[in-house]
């Protein structure tokens, strides 16, 4: 069937350009259209989306099923009726899905990475489907694989809410509850309607994160998932390790490439039992009102996490699961480092120990005692820890970003609700340099602080020259960094009198990125798009049966240069994409 | 000392050279002009103080309620009596305005005097050397006058950071290398240096608990000692340099201290610093630094890919699309 994608679909949102290319891309043009269509209208049943995309019932349900099955669409059912909304995770899966299998491949191995693929291509899968037509030992190893992928929580077991919008479950258990709870006299409506709330919050909550029982086996002692499991990928997984990755580089810009990776280690260690990014309660209207309201909800999920010892780490654990070929000696400079090699306490770095320890080894087999060898290994392990120790303190008190918080002598955590903000802050402030230039961010800044400025003010404190002050805040203007605000000194608001004044929004200006960050996304796969159409006579000859794997014969010298030309081009906007999506990924927890 | 202009009294002569005995904006009062005259007559004083402002080597300065005298040099006072009367007049404002220096507008409207005769006044005392003519770093469209022998204020030249009323941005930013630079051999002092077998190559910090980080008044110091500039420089000059050193994100505040500051890493790889280890790649330096995802703090340009020009994506795309 051809499916025509209409201009509303690019046009009415940056969001919908993005998803619908992607959908374009991954699931072909029909379904394109029936995402484009439900982001236009909401929500949807299947006949009204045959009704306004002009396709049949069949296909349209077809189309559904495969959407369904991969997350961009959810369905909730009323009696007969069974509306449709879109559902973007799905998507962002599978502009994800290169990064992710990397990841797994370089954390675990090949064959869980193929778990992972697997799971991504199709959606959900039965764990008996995963190994049917595998042999008893790639079956057994298999098994193997999924369960530390499960432990890891890297895989999900599948569950009916997951198809269904959070915000009808809210609905259908926050009504539910309001009829258990009847009116009275004595209490008040505000109280009854709080009360529901809660008690509807702690059931979605319940149901949301229980697991289903009875979902694994034991088989030669180990802990299997059984094959009748329907098991998912989950993503929510993904974007705490994406988290990671964003604190990490942040400390590394702040802080340094060694503390960067002690702290790594650090944020692998709890990373898995760490708060969500996006909690499911979050998303639903209403639940949460106020900024304030937000910040006591996050703290209130980290120190339950705190309080179970989900969240925390401890020097030694740090210290055992440190990158063994992670070298930390003589990079904390004690007050001494200046003074001559000779008179200078030496201090041993790790990779040195590492050789230390091997050599005696030798000449213990022949002299020395093993009990010297266990004192030496002893000392080599007491520096590693007091290294560590004391990247973790750099961590801690080094700077006005709270990396990680000392709970008691020896015990950490990381507050992600604080973090989350300040990555957001010093990434936006990175683009802007990157953009607009360093004068432009100095002027940036100073907005920032001064809050309500005005261009002589900005001149006077940024040692700029007027001019020069002028064109950088018409360029923040321009990209909607900062507003203008009116400032009148006339009654008629005479504009000769009138001055101006900037102000810095921080919402605003992270809305209107995170736009321009899809925008070009989108652009970037019309682009991969419209240079596969222009070729598409040679593109579709290289897919021809007689032609794969014998190009080099059969294609011409012209041919083979352009199809290069091609494939260089595709991987270049493919690098790019990936890049505004890492920028995405971390303004998109805004 | 100067001697008295010539056909005025031996009296008057005495006063004006005792007046200007003392520093010339004493003011005098009566009781005081009439212990030097010697005398409780007031006849002789309105006699002798009458002499001396016609010759113009007084001048009248009502204070509150009391009447105060000032003495004028001689070389002055035979510069106005060389003068027209408007021209008097405008000098006696624009000496009234001192360093501050008067608009050529304001003289107008307080002399009273048409256009061309303040404009052709103005020309006969510049080219006189009696006054000059002033740039206003706060008005610059503005032509503003002064005593020729007078230096403008700070709020007209505007300080340290302007030369000839035009902001010197190199002086600016030559300064703000140095006070980074210095901050930063403090904070990180074997970044500048060839890798060393004593530190680390990838990162070596000062612990947390360090307390050597430089303040207002060391960076002060080293600007003085090391004789950068010949511009006095002020406490709160340094730190509006360290300001905007903030802004750009080079320097920052030690956590909980008032004016204490250190590097940021991040300035530090910006210079191209800190990065050594590239040149000493070994596979346990490459398994530190090269498994990182993309990130922006790590992205300084680097080889620029030739792309097609249509493969190229704007930041301000979504603003013009």
């Amino acid at each position: 069937m051809i499916a025509e994608l209409s201009e509303s679909a690019e046009g009415q949102s940056p969001m919908s350009n993005l998803w619908t290319m992607v959908t374009k891309n991954h699931l072909g043009s029909v379904a394109a259209v029936v995402v484009s269509t439900l982001i236009s209208h909401g929500r949807l049943t299947a006949k009204d989306i045959s009704k306004k995309t002009k396709f049949p019932l069949k296909t349209v349900k077809t189309s559904l099923v495969s959407l369904i099955q991969l997350n961009c669409v959810l369905y909730w059912q009323e009696g007969e009726r069974v509306d449709y909304t879109f559902h973007e995770q799905g998507l962002l899966v599978l502009l994800h899905s290169g990064q992710i299998i990397n990841h797994i491949r370089e954390t675990y191995d090949h064959e869980s990475a193929a778990i992972i693929q697997n799971l991504i291509q199709i959606g959900s899968i039965r764990v008996e489907d995963l190994v049917k037509d595998a042999d008893v030992d790639t079956r057994y190893s298999v098994e193997i694989k999924l369960a530390k992928l499960f432990s890891d929580g890297w895989v999900k077991p599948l569950q009916k809410h997951d198809f269904n919008p959070i915000e009808d479950l809210w609905n259908q258990i926050y009504q539910a509850t309001m009829k258990q709870l009847p009116r009275s006299a004595t209490v008040s409506e505000i109280k009854r309607v709080a009360e529901a709330k809660e008690a509807s919050r702690i059931k979605l909550t319940n149901l949301v994160e229980s697991l289903p029982t009875g979902m694994f086996d034991k088989r030669d002692g180990m802990k299997v998932l059984k094959p009748q499991t329907q098991i998912a990928f989950s993503y929510a997984r993904y974007q705490r390790h994406t988290r990671t990755n964003a604190l990490v580089s942040l400390c590394e810009s702040r802080i340094g490439p060694l503390t960067a990776s002690v702290y790594s280690t650090a944020l692998s260690l709890i990373e898995k039992s760490s708060p969500e990014v996006h909690h499911f309660l979050t998303s639903i209207d209403g639940m949460i009102l106020d900024p304030e309201e937000m910040v006591r909800f996050e703290t209130e999920l980290e120190n339950r996490l705190i309080d179970n010892k989900a969240m925390v780490f401890k020097a030694h654990d740090v210290v055992k699961h440190l990158h063994p070929q992670l070298d930390l000696g003589k990079s904390v400079l004690t007050h001494n480092f200046l003074k001559p090699e000779t008179t200078r306490k030496r201090v041993v770095s790790f990779g040195e120990m590492e050789r230390k320890l091997k050599k005696p080894k030798i000449k213990m087999e022949n002299l020395e005692s093993p009990l010297e060898q266990e004192d030496f290994a002893d000392t080599v392990r007491s520096e590693t820890a007091s290294l560590v120790n004391h990247h973790l303190k750099l961590l801690s008190s080094s700077s006005a970003i709270p990396f990680i918080v000392e709970l008691s002598p020896g015990t950490f955590t990381v507050p992600f609700h604080k973090l989350k903000q300040i990555v957001l802050e010093y990434n936006y402030d990175e683009v802007m340099k990157k953009t607009v230039g360093s004068d432009g961010l100095r002027i940036l800044r100073c907005i920032k602080q001064m809050k309500l400025v005005d261009e002589k003010t900005v001149a006077h404190s940024v040692l700029l020259k007027d001019k020069l002050v002028r064109n950088e805040i018409y360029k923040l203007v321009q990209l909607n960094v900062i507003e203008i605000q009116e400032v009148p000194r006339s009654n008629d608001r005479a504009a000769s009198k009138t001055f101006y004044a900037y102000r810095y929004k921080q919402h605003t200006s992270f809305n209107f990125f995170k736009n321009t960050l899809v925008y070009n996304m989108a652009n970037i796969l019309h682009l991969i798009d419209q240079f596969k159409g222009e070729h598409k006579v040679l593109l579709d000859k290289c897919e021809r049966e007689d032609v794969k794997g014998h190009e080099a014969e059969l294609l011409l010298d012209s041919e083979l240069r352009t199809l290069k030309g091609l494939k260089f081009r595709e991987i270049n906007n493919m690098g790019k994409l990936h890049r505004l999506l890492a920028m995405y990924e971390i303004f998109s927890r805004w | 000392m100067t001697s008295t202009a010539p056909g005025v009294s031996q009296r008057a002569t005495k006063l004006h050279t005792h007046m200007c005995n003392s520093s010339s904006d004493t003011l005098f009062g009566q009781d005081e002009v009439m212990k030097i005259l010697d005398t409780s007559d007031v006849s002789v004083l309105l006699e002798v103080g009458q002499e001396l402002v016609s010759n113009s080597l007084i001048k009248l300065i009502r204070q509150g309620e009391d009447l105060m005298f000032q003495a004028i040099s001689v070389s002055e006072a035979n510069k106005i009596t060389s003068m027209s009367e408007d021209e008097a007049m405008i000098y006696s404002y624009i000496e009234a305005s001192g360093r501050e220096g008067i608009w050529t507008k304001t003289i107008k409207a307080k002399t009273n005097l048409h256009q061309h005769i303040v404009v052709r006044c103005l020309k006969t005392l510049e080219n006189q050397r009696y006054i000059k003519s002033i740039k206003s770093v706060k008005h610059p469209t503005r032509k503003i006058y002064m005593l020729y022998n007078l230096q403008p204020s700070i709020d007209v030249t505007g300080g340290p950071w302007f030369t000839d009323s035009e902001l010197d941005s190199e002086f600016i930013d030559n300064l703000l290398m140095v006070i980074w630079r210095f901050v930063a051999s403090r904070t990180y002092p074997t970044v500048f240096q060839p890798p060393a077998a004593n530190v680390n190559i990838l990162q070596a910090s000062y612990p947390y608990n360090y307390t050597g980080y430089v303040d207002l008044n060391s960076i002060m110091d080293f600007i003085i000692k090391s004789e950068i500039t010949n511009i006095d420089l002020a406490i709160h000059d340094i730190r509006a340099l360290c300001d905007v050193l903030v802004f750009d994100d080079r320097l920052e505040m030690v956590y909980n201290t008032v004016d204490q500051y250190k590097v940021t890493w991040q300035s530090i790889l910006d210079a191209g610093y800190g990065i050594q280890y590239k040149e000493h790649m070994t596979p346990a330096i490459e398994s530190v630094v090269n498994k990182q995802a993309f990130s922006i703090f790590n992205n300084r340009g680097g080889d620029v890919i030739d792309e097609e020009e249509e493969d190229l994506v704007y930041f301000d795309a979504w603003v013009h699309s």
